[in-house]
């Protein structure tokens, strides 16, 4: 009894070796793409034709990221991606809000009916043309704001927001109330600061969201000074695919000698990927609690 | 309780603030890092603009807007866009359809009303437009503004843009030569070959099929594998030894189109694929080879030849091979022979490229038409397209009809984009001056001279079905039947069954699936085209 309790038998010490290496093993392989991509993104073209990059970098160099720090279409899709996530995020966050406080509340008069046209609308649209002669009509077409607005209000994640909000104590608001605040003071200086958790989650899945976006690019811009990143990553990935038509002949014999190298398409996506990695780590754990946030009331 | 809560919660804040401003100073840092050498930016929309209307208030020429088929290069900071601008005087606004879906967003935006004074788009997209009444009769504006434009454009090619006489758009044609050319139907692909084992092996360049075959049987015999791979079942050299080429679709028997997969020669082509297949010097990994380990098979010898390898790509692949090899060179056979007896046929082909085309709700059509005209001036062509000669290029043969042109590196770098608004020449003429580009690389160059330079030893015909492809039959079945044909093909070679069998089983669900009705408009269409 007691050699069991102070020390584990023989058999548990192999099986959990053979268990921790195993898990170790398969979370590195879920690691291999990414370091194939970054390996070959600091490794010599000869290197990488030849298929002698899998995980580590060899003949390394930094010529691939130089240049595509230089390349201007990747600066300026950059600067517009980073632009629509902030700006957009922010806008994003303070709409949700605002839209999630009065519904959360049971006494607002018609909450039933408002909450029904939100989730209607999250199931069904105008459609991909409507939405196109709209932002035509408004004057949005080849704006920044094109890329910023038609995702400026997820109704699922305005329902997290709103079912997070019901749950916290309605003492604190009512104490706030007679000490004199006015319904915004409340939502801003009480309602928020205790709301982190959902805040972040929420702030991060519209990150996420304007970051990855590009179908609203493909559908709005056509101007190139405003174009996003995930649109010209996408379109610079794809044109080096398809330099051959279906019967195997070069398509444009000048896009075949333009054609980018590997090295450098590589290079595109870790240097993109780095803000959105830098964030991601620590940000993470909130995707989890993200999930149950709101989920459970009592 | 509910104090701990907000005091915590607060710290996450604080740590969640902190991690975003960290974010924000890392993005910012990286985006301002990379504009420290910049120009005036294009993002600057405004500025940009007012620039342009100033200029175009001096010169009275207004700024044109277009909206042009996809390219990953920033149109307003390339190099030769720019000198394009500043030669002709007119500045464009440029905008893109994007690499996908784009006959639909183009169909969106012309639908709408969407202003454009000139749109460059391929011959299908320009055949959809056309179709449904979109575009401007250029005709008049043509006659009167653009004499370059209508002297320099092949009758062939005025046919693609003409309906009923009127002429809706301005084809821009590659690919073909005019027999005073030297290099006359010249062909970029073929069955790449490493030089290396030339000389390892004491062996020479195969010219017939049995040849090849021998060729290829001699190199397993030394080193094992398989000699040859690819991903292709087209083998451009042997389809031409049988009078076929998998760029051409149509074939001129007594005056009638013949599609590709009814051209009797095709049985033998499957059969010989067949043979080295089951003899093992075709890769038996053939059906499932991509791009990236088919290279590596190649450089790093485990194969020693590759099908359907494109001179183009020796740029970049030469490097590799040099690293294990420094003195190995590729080469391309570009034809062989079927037996010592019959030469091989190679395609002149000539294709409309893009159509320059003004739809109806251009501002300025006779500033877009002026502009053509002067984009399509031979001095200004040559001075945009290689630009300074004894600085971006030289020339030699001068007094030839088709003088060679070849690059000063690395000056010459600056005029390599090919996706800038270029002008309308000789299509013949424009193929000579491109072969400055395959001469960028002097292992390219040797061996585009070399695969290309024994005319006599070849049947030259003109093949001028790639005009059709605008034709609104092709767009709706072509690549779908293409598709289908080239994968049953090489399921065929793979399978080993009775190539007469299998290609009368391809004819029979290729008919099925819009081929016959394909056949029926082009056999119309080459009968009013030639």
């Amino acid at each position: 009894m007691q050699y069991k309790l102070g020390k584990q038998s023989m058999g548990s010490i192999i099986f959990n070796i053979f268990n921790y290496s195993l898990m170790i093993f398969l979370a590195c392989i879920t690691l291999f793409p990414f370091m194939n991509i970054v390996s070959k993104a600091f490794s010599s073209s000869a290197k990488i034709i030849a298929g002698k990059v899998f995980l580590f970098p060899r003949d390394f160099q930094l010529d691939a990221i130089i240049h595509v720090l230089f390349e201007p279409q990747f600066r300026i899709s950059f600067k517009v991606s980073v632009f629509v996530t902030i700006v957009g995020t922010l806008l994003a966050m303070l709409v949700t809000v605002m839209t999630a406080y009065p519904l959360s509340k049971p006494k607002l008069r018609g909450r039933k009916f408002f909450l029904r046209i939100y989730i209607f609308v999250m199931l069904f649209s105008g459609g991909m043309v409507p939405n196109y002669l709209l932002f035509r009509s408004l004057h949005l077409l080849n704006t920044i704001w094109a890329l910023i607005l038609p995702s400026m209000l997820s109704v699922f994640n305005m329902l997290i927001v709103k079912n997070f909000f019901e749950q916290l104590p309605e003492s604190i608001e009512e104490a706030a109330i007679i000490d004199g605040a006015s319904n915004m003071r409340v939502l801003f200086t009480i309602i928020l600061p205790i709301s982190t958790p959902v805040i972040a989650t929420v702030s991060l899945f519209y990150a996420v969201d304007y970051w990855n976006n590009y179908f609203s690019a493909v559908l709005y811009i056509t101007k190139q000074n405003l174009r996003p990143l995930q649109q010209y990553l996408y379109e610079l990935i794809q044109s080096s695919m398809n330099l051959t038509d279906e019967m195997g002949v070069i398509k444009d014999l000048d896009l075949a000698l333009d054609v980018i190298p590997e090295s450098i398409r590589a290079a595109t996506i870790v240097v993109s990927t780095v803000p959105i990695l830098l964030a991601y780590p620590f940000l993470q754990k909130y995707f989890v609690k993200g999930i149950t946030i709101g989920s459970v009331k009592s | 309780m509910n104090k701990n809560f907000i005091r915590k919660d607060g710290i996450m804040m604080r740590k969640v603030l902190t991690l975003l401003i960290i974010t924000l100073l890392v993005t910012s840092f990286i985006t301002a890092g990379c504009t420290v050498s910049e120009k005036p930016s294009a993002t600057q929309d405004s500025t940009t603009e007012a620039a342009s209307e100033e200029t175009s208030a001096k010169e009275e020429k207004p700024v044109l807007k277009v909206l042009g088929t996809y390219t990953s290069t920033n149109l307003d900071e390339d190099f030769v866009s720019n000198l394009i601008a500043e030669k002709t005087g007119y500045k464009l606004e440029y905008h893109l359809l994007p690499e996908q879906n784009a006959d639909q967003k183009l169909m969106l935006e012309i639908s709408s009303g969407e202003y454009y004074d000139f749109l460059k788009i391929t011959p299908t997209q320009f055949g959809l437009l056309n179709s449904s009444g979109a575009l401007l009769d250029i005709t008049d504006l043509l006659h009167e503004y653009a004499p370059n434009v209508m002297k320099h454009v092949s009758e062939y090619g005025w046919k693609v843009t003409t309906t009923n006489g009127r002429i809706y758009g301005i084809p821009r044609e590659a690919n073909g030569l005019t027999e005073e050319s030297r290099f006359y139907g010249f062909k970029n692909n073929g069955l790449g070959v490493r030089s290396d084992i030339l000389t390892e092996l004491d062996l020479e360049l195969p010219t017939t099929m049995d040849e090849l075959y021998e060729f290829l049987a001699k190199i397993k015999n030394a080193k094992g594998g398989y000699p040859l791979t690819g991903s292709s079942p087209y083998e451009p050299s042997v389809l031409r030894g049988l009078g076929l080429d998998n760029a051409v679709e149509w074939y001129d028997v007594n005056g009638d189109y013949v599609p590709f997969i009814k051209m009797p020669a095709l049985v033998d082509y499957l059969a010989y694929m067949q043979k080295l297949y089951k003899d093992e010097l075709l890769d038996n990994e053939l059906p499932i080879n991509k791009d990236e380990n088919i290279k590596e098979k190649f450089i790093n010898g485990k194969s020693w030849a590759r099908i359907n390898y494109s001179i183009v790509s020796i740029q970049n692949d030469i490097g590799a091979l040099k690293e294990n090899n420094p003195d190995a060179l590729i080469h391309v056979i570009t034809k062989i022979k079927k037996d010592p007896d019959t030469l091989p046929v190679i395609y002149d082909q000539t294709i409309a490229e893009v159509v320059e085309c003004v739809p109806k709700s251009s501002k300025y059509p006779v500033d877009y038409v002026k502009y053509a005209n002067l984009r399509s001036d031979l001095d200004l062509y040559l001075s945009v397209y290689l630009g300074i000669e004894g600085v971006s290029y030289y020339v030699e043969n001068k007094d030839a009809p088709y003088p060679d042109y070849y690059p000063i590196l690395p000056e010459f770098n600056k005029y390599g984009s090919g996706q800038a608004y270029y002008g309308f020449v000789p299509v013949g003429w424009r193929q000579n001056l491109w072969f400055a580009r395959v001469r960028k690389v002097k292992e390219m160059g040797d061996e585009f001279e070399r695969a290309n330079s024994d005319l006599k030893n070849q049947i030259t015909l003109k093949d001028l079905s790639a005009y059709s492809l605008g034709l609104p039959e092709s767009q709706k079945y072509r690549a779908a039947l293409n598709t289908y044909i080239t994968d049953e093909l090489r399921k065929a070679i793979v399978e080993q069954t009775d190539p007469q069998t299998a290609i009368n089983n391809i004819i029979k669900e290729w008919e099925k699936m819009g081929g016959k009705e394909l056949e029926e408009v082009i056999q119309k269409w080459y009968k009013d085209f030639k």
